[in-house]
């Protein structure tokens, strides 16, 4: 063979077989210590093997990748009901809420940063293939429905297809190689050893997010006036239109979000689970911004779809349950909360954390208020917040939130300076309303 | 089944190789080949078991018609040859539906302002591949190399796992007489021993190479579909990333299937042989995607009538030759466009040799050549990887609008550059522009002069044509299997085995 010595091909089978053990045993033993690292650390709560304060109780890679955690979650807890939607759920609405049905617990909050309905759908399935649900609570957010933004990253079909006999056990298997013998593993780990000084990044048993770490952010922000900022400041420059988005045609079957909202509902019908929707009841500064970049007739073209959309699964035959949709949103004593000024850094307001997430108080008159079928209750502190829509008084009722926006305007002027500072900010950011 | 995947890895591999050695010792070699087909069905049926149907059909036409062809070799030329065309036709018909029917309405409409409407035709899995395998094989059954009367080892041949979904493109007469070897049926450690070395290193260039370039490479080009002005350094990073993406993608693809088939005791042709370390274009097509290269050199090339009929058909040949070659890996004009670039990449090379005696000896002719085809092939991996044309012509705007400090520093020659198309306003020079220099010149030394994977694994015979390999790198440049190397390929296979749960897809997969 050209001038090199070549050695005796597989004559010498012992030094093959010498080579083998010793490159088995070495990946082996690398692949056996990153799993002491991991599976100790546990970055992303799979396990909960060990849990030490100071060591690794606090994981700050776990919301980024909730879409795998709480997928897993779900499998072990194997829950009755289920709370969906976005951050704002995720810290909002409480699964030991007292409200919840003894049949519908334990009750699991499978809410995800910014869920996109499609999400919400799939989660919604997985969770029923596993342990059959029977009640659902869904806070519903309007950017959900953009029609760029299908899915975010980390949302994957085949983890959570109920169905599928191999590409389900193969997505767990990869699941449970990506937390903890993967890169990512290794330098989550890492970074949460590291990081433990910061704040309470963890899950409750029941899926919701350790109020601490709000706590936590709102001092760091440098109080809720600044957090106020940052929310609106993120809403109007942010790429994935939180406020402003595309909504397509009110038509479900061209907008293909409708239409996951419609299967979504469909599906609950059918397999005999309540549903109650919920639109968030994000700030009226939130609100605000919305108007003021022109996309308030989306907005309330989006709640007379879903109105519709109700409506229609509703009068279909097939299945018996609850389908309810409630609107949280509007300005009402609630939502219209005054924000602290700029120089009362300690303030702490009652019901709000920013403009876009409600504190779980808040989340508790909202469940309160639907489980209790809308009594007017007189120990809640607002009767009028949150109403069931329905096809005969939704034109009303969006006429009702216009003209309290106008009192809200012309009472909360200082607030109102917030939403104009951001939108002066923000000059390139287009179509202003006229 | 990806090969970067953990199904493929921890489940069907050891289970196939198990599976092959058992039956081979205990039931017999049929039921062993037998085994391996129904394991390769089970890996191409794994994306859509729909799939297996076509795969089947177009098995069953083939090994019909390479039956009557082997069977009439010394009967009358004309109808034999009516049937090869007949059964080439029936291929490329096949091929052109599946591939090229959506492509086709999209631009009859466009042309002609109509609405035809075709629905979105899937296209299946590796079937450019397993219809240029099976074309080759019925020429070569036409010219009397190749006969196969055993359905079962055709169909092992077709769909023989590791070269079904991207290649090698392989001959009959490559591949199906190693099966004849006795020994390939009971395991040697010495098979699997270089087979996973040979596997793990093209693993460790996919998952830890490839997919970091691609972090850097797909958000400018990304960035360039949307019709923003790149900046200059943007641009080439993007261009050079992709460049040296698609370089250890393709590389490492290649030297996993190698290293499969070895741990079953077969080899194949080489596919892959350092393509950047080309001194021009023909010496890059001999360099990259070899087995594509001699297919439609033997072909079409020669089908057409390769150079014997003067320089002019030669390179309208040439120029044919590359565009459907282009059209190959894809249904799109970005395709063809590659294709047309290479073809004329060639006509020029052509040209300059009948012109130009200088070959260009010495080291920095070679280092000048080696560069000058690089930057060629770069500009062609631009239209290779942009979705849409205008893409395309957004990146090379981008690398062709220089830093903006260089603007009124070339005198009189500004003009010329500015009407040739160069602009003056890429940004400015920051000090991470520099470190991007150093970042090229070290992946350029490495694909130049870095001993590829068939030179580190030299003494062992890793592919069929050991001519190919350069073999004079320093002795410790050559594996063996001891203490030391089985530390070392341990640790490419657990860096490889870690990035293994962020799976991303080959790029090759679509073509």
């Amino acid at each position: 063979m050209q001038g090199e010595r070549r050695l005796p091909a597989p004559r010498g089978n012992r030094r093959y077989r010498v080579f083998l053990a010793i490159f088995a045993g070495v990946v082996v033993t690398a692949a056996t210590a990153v799993l002491a690292l991991t599976v100790v650390v546990d970055p992303f709560g799979m396990i909960g093997l060990v849990e030490i304060e100071g060591f690794n109780a606090s994981k700050p890679h776990l919301f980024s990748n909730a879409r795998l955690v709480k997928a897993h979650y779900i499998r072990r807890v194997k829950p009755k009901g289920l709370i969906l939607g976005s951050s704002r759920a995720d810290v909002g609405l409480d699964a030991d809420h007292a409200g919840w049905p003894l049949a519908a617990r334990p009750v699991f909050n499978a809410a995800i940063p910014s869920a996109r309905i499609q999400e919400i759908y799939y989660y919604v399935r997985y969770a029923h293939a596993q342990s059959g649900l029977k009640r659902i609570v869904i806070g519903l957010d309007f950017f959900a429905f953009d029609e760029r933004i299908k899915a975010e990253p980390g949302f994957e079909v085949a983890r959570l297809d109920p169905d599928g006999f191999g590409p389900w056990r193969i997505a767990t298997i990869r699941d449970q190689f990506t937390a903890f013998l993967s890169y990512g593993a290794v330098s989550a780990s890492i970074s949460t050893l590291r990081s433990q000084d910061q704040y309470a990044v963890r899950y409750l048993p029941n899926g919701g997010q350790d109020p601490r770490r709000r706590e936590w952010n709102i001092s760091q922000k440098g109080g809720h006036h600044a957090a106020f900022l940052a929310a609106l400041r993120e809403t109007v420059t942010s790429r994935d239109g939180v406020a402003m988005l595309a909504y397509g045609p009110s038509d479900e079957t061209r907008n293909v979000e409708l239409g996951w909202f419609l299967e979504l509902l469909r599906f609950c019908k059918h397999e005999g689970i309540d549903a109650y929707v919920l639109i968030s009841p994000v700030h009226a500064l939130w609100l605000e911004s919305i108007w003021e970049l022109g996309a308030w007739p989306d907005y309330e073209r989006w709640k007379r779809d879903l109105v519709r959309i109700v409506d229609r699964v509703t009068r279909e035959a097939a299945g018996a349950s609850v389908i309810e949709l409630w609107d949280f949103s509007g300005f009402n004593t609630i939502t219209s909360e005054s924000v602290p000024p700029r120089d009362a850094p300690d303030a702490r307001m009652q019901w709000y954390w920013d403009a876009s997430h409600y504190k779980a108080v808040t989340g508790d008159l909202m469940l309160t208020r639907v489980f209790g079928g809308g009594r007017p209750d007189s120990a809640l502190p607002a009767s009028a917040f949150g109403i069931r829509l329905t096809p005969e008084n939704i034109d009303a009722h969006l006429h009702a939130i216009r003209s309290d926006r106008i009192q809200y305007v012309a009472s909360h002027s200082g607030d109102i300076l917030l939403v104009q500072t951001v939108l002066d900010d923000v000059p390139e950011r287009v179509p202003r309303r006229q | 089944m990806l090969f970067n995947s953990i199904e493929f890895l921890f489940f069907f591999l050891p289970v196939t190789l198990v599976g092959f050695f058992a039956l081979g010792a205990w039931a017999g070699h049929r039921f062993a080949i037998a085994w391996l087909v129904v394991a390769s069905l089970f890996f191409y049926a794994w994306w859509n078991p729909v799939y297996l149907v076509l795969i089947g059909f177009s098995m069953l036409m083939n090994y019909g018609f390479g039956f009557f062809l082997s069977r009439s070799l010394h009967q009358r030329t004309d109808k034999r040859r009516a049937l090869l065309i007949v059964s080439v036709a029936l291929n490329l018909g096949l091929l052109g539906y599946f591939k090229y029917a959506n492509f086709f309405v999209h631009n009859v409409n466009l042309a002609l302002g109509s609405a035809f409407h075709l629905e979105h035709i899937v296209l299946p899995l590796g079937i450019s591949f397993f219809t240029f395998t099976q074309i080759a094989y019925l020429v070569d059954a036409y010219r009397g190399e190749a006969r196969e009367y055993n359905f079962l080892h055709y169909a092992l041949f077709v769909t023989f796992f590791p070269h079904l979904i991207a290649g090698p493109i392989l001959h009959h007469k490559e591949m199906m007489p190693q099966f004849g070897n006795r020994q390939i049926f009971s395991p040697r450690a010495a098979n699997l021993a270089i087979g996973a070395t040979i596997f793990f290193i093209g693993l460790f260039k996919k998952v830890v190479l490839a997919d970091a370039f691609a972090l850097h490479a797909t958000p400018v080009f990304a960035r360039a579909e949307t019709g923003a002005a790149l900046g200059f350094f943007e641009a080439w990073e993007g261009a050079w990333s992709y460049t040296f993406q698609l370089y250890f993608d393709f590389s490492g693809y290649s030297d996993m299937a190698v290293g499969l088939a070895r741990m079953f005791g077969v080899r194949f042709p080489v596919n892959f042989n350092s393509p950047y370390r080309a001194t021009n274009i023909i010496d890059f097509w001999r360099r990259w995607h070899i087995t594509l290269s001699r297919f439609l050199r033997d072909y079409l090339y020669f089908a057409l009538g390769g150079n014997r009929k003067g320089k002019v058909r030669r390179y309208v040949n040439l120029m044919l030759t590359m565009i459907l070659g282009g059209a190959w890996h894809g249904a799109g004009w970005t395709f063809v466009a590659w294709g047309f670039l290479h073809g004329a990449y060639l006509v020029a090379n052509h040209a300059w040799r009948s012109v130009v005696p200088w070959r260009g000896d010495h080291w920095t002719g070679r280092l000048l050549a080696r560069s000058v085809t690089l930057l060629c092939v770069l500009v062609g991996w631009v239209f290779f990887r942009a979705e849409t044309f205008h893409g395309a012509l957004t990146m090379l705007r981008g690398m062709m609008n220089l830093p903006t400090a260089l603007g009124g520093r070339f005198g009189r020659l500004q003009p010329l550059l500015e009407s040739v198309g160069f602009q003056f306003s890429g940004g400015y020079v920051a000090s991470q522009h520099y470190l991007l220099s150093v970042w090229l010149v070290f992946w350029l030394a490495i694909v130049w002069y870095w001993p590829n994977t068939q030179e580190w694994m030299r003494r062992y015979r890793p592919i069929l044509e050991v001519a190919s390999i350069r073999r004079d790198w320093p002795a410790w440049m050559a594996w063996a299997p001891t203490w030391g190397w089985a530390i070392i390929t341990a640790g490419i296979a657990i860096l490889g085995l870690l990035g293994l749960s962020a799976v991303t897809e080959f790029l090759y997969f679509q073509f």
